[in-house]
């Protein structure tokens, strides 16, 4: 049943967010999601615990599976994908540190937030 | 004794660690005025710096947010960048009047909490380069929560400024008082790069002028919708406002410098 549970209320998100984008309301009603905390905190770690690091830098499927996650935010996260992880609400300055240390420029990372100003 | 110094600056890391980005008169300008001040700050001959101060995600997380952080530890570490472009170095503390400003604060009306041990970001490790220079003076590091909502109010920071600020007028001890964060940036964002200075110039003619009840009515929408989340840091230079209450400010520097991506802003303060 927790599954199940886990699936409509992802459903029910993605729904709304889709609402909330056509009618350009910003979507940030995802920012207590207790996956967003995770996300933050899987980014925090990688970011502030060379050990943690290295883990990571070791065998990065295995490190997010230690976080609770949605499968979008794994992929994110894997991906290093910066506009997906922004739109997802990940604090800009814990997002910066990341993408820095996975050796993103300025431009490319300036490229990946077009358009969500 | 009393507070012997008083200032506010901001703490763009592109000051020290992409310099020559920047136009090189605007630098200059900027620099050569936060070192000037780092004199000032030097000839007031201090026992103490007392930081008014933020972090970005240095010490704190979501797990256990501080509203107001005290530092009571015997030393601090910094900076924690290693790009910064800032050797790195140990800072004393300063426990008893730690203890002293903790302890008035629970009796007075405040409760926050403190930290035997505390990293230093460039938030606080830069403004220290250019204030600090030998990095011989103790410091007691005041963190305020400007990085993760809910934050202070405006309000609130002014009062625990004041409060603080009567704490080290009585405590004995020569301190130099400085606030460090703003004014517009946006790190990190969409926005990175943008500056609004019609919000800078408002908010440095307000601290000028002394209208202390105008800037506690800075609410957090305002800030975040006209100075972007970097912004928030002003409430630093509001506390400081209330500190040091009665002083008169003036207006060292302004430079809206867009490499450094911030508008940056120097106020020292005089009785």
């Amino acid at each position: 049943m927790v599954g199940f549970e886990i699936r409509i209320s992802d459903f029910l998100r993605r729904r709304l967010g889709a609402i909330y984008l056509l009618a350009g309301v910003p979507c940030n009603f995802r920012r207590w999601d207790m996956s967003l905390y995770q996300l933050q905190k899987l980014i925090y770690h990688v970011n502030r615990d060379s050990a943690e690091r290295e883990r990571y830098r070791a065998d990065p499927a295995a490190f997010v599976k230690n976080y609770e996650l949605t499968n979008a935010e794994a992929k994110a996260a894997l991906e290093v994908d910066v506009r997906a992880l922004y739109s997802m609400g990940v604090h800009s300055l814990l997002l910066r540190p990341f993408t820095l240390l996975q050796k993103v420029s300025n431009e490319d990372y300036a490229k990946a937030l077009k358009g969500l100003e | 004794m009393p507070i012997v110094f008083a200032c506010a600056a901001s703490h763009a890391p592109g000051m020290t660690a992409w310099t020559e980005a920047a136009p090189k008169e605007q630098a200059e300008n900027f620099l050569d005025s936060y070192r000037r001040l780092g004199e000032r700050l030097g000839a007031s001959r201090p026992d103490v710096i007392v930081a008014l101060t933020v972090e970005h995600w240095a010490n704190f997380f979501l797990n256990s947010m501080p509203t107001f952080c005290i530092g009571r530890a015997a030393h601090y570490d910094g900076p924690i960048e290693e790009w910064l472009r800032i050797p790195k170095a140990r800072l004393p503390g300063d426990q008893n009047l730690a203890t002293e400003i903790i302890k008035a604060c629970l009796q007075g009306g405040f409760d926050p909490t403190f930290s035997d041990e505390l990293l230093f970001d460039h938030a606080t490790f830069l403004p220290l380069h250019f204030l600090n220079p030998n990095m011989a003076v103790p410091v007691v590091p005041i963190i305020l929560n400007t990085l993760a909502p809910p934050m202070p109010t405006a309000i609130r920071c002014f009062a625990f400024g004041q409060f603080v600020g009567n704490v080290l007028e009585k405590s004995g001890k020569r301190v130099a008082l400085i606030a460090t964060g703003g004014l517009s940036h946006w790190p990190g964002e969409a926005k990175h790069g943008k500056i609004n200075i019609p919000f800078d110039l408002k908010f440095l003619q307000t601290l000028v002028a002394g209208e202390h009840a105008k800037l506690t009515r800075y609410t957090h929408e305002e800030i975040d919708a006209e100075a972007g989340s970097g912004g928030h840091e002003i409430r630093t230079w509001i506390a400081l406002a209330g500190a040091v209450e009665s002083w008169k400010a003036e207006l060292l520097a302004y430079e809206p410098i867009v490499p450094w991506a911030t508008g940056c802003g120097l106020v020292e303060f005089s009785r």
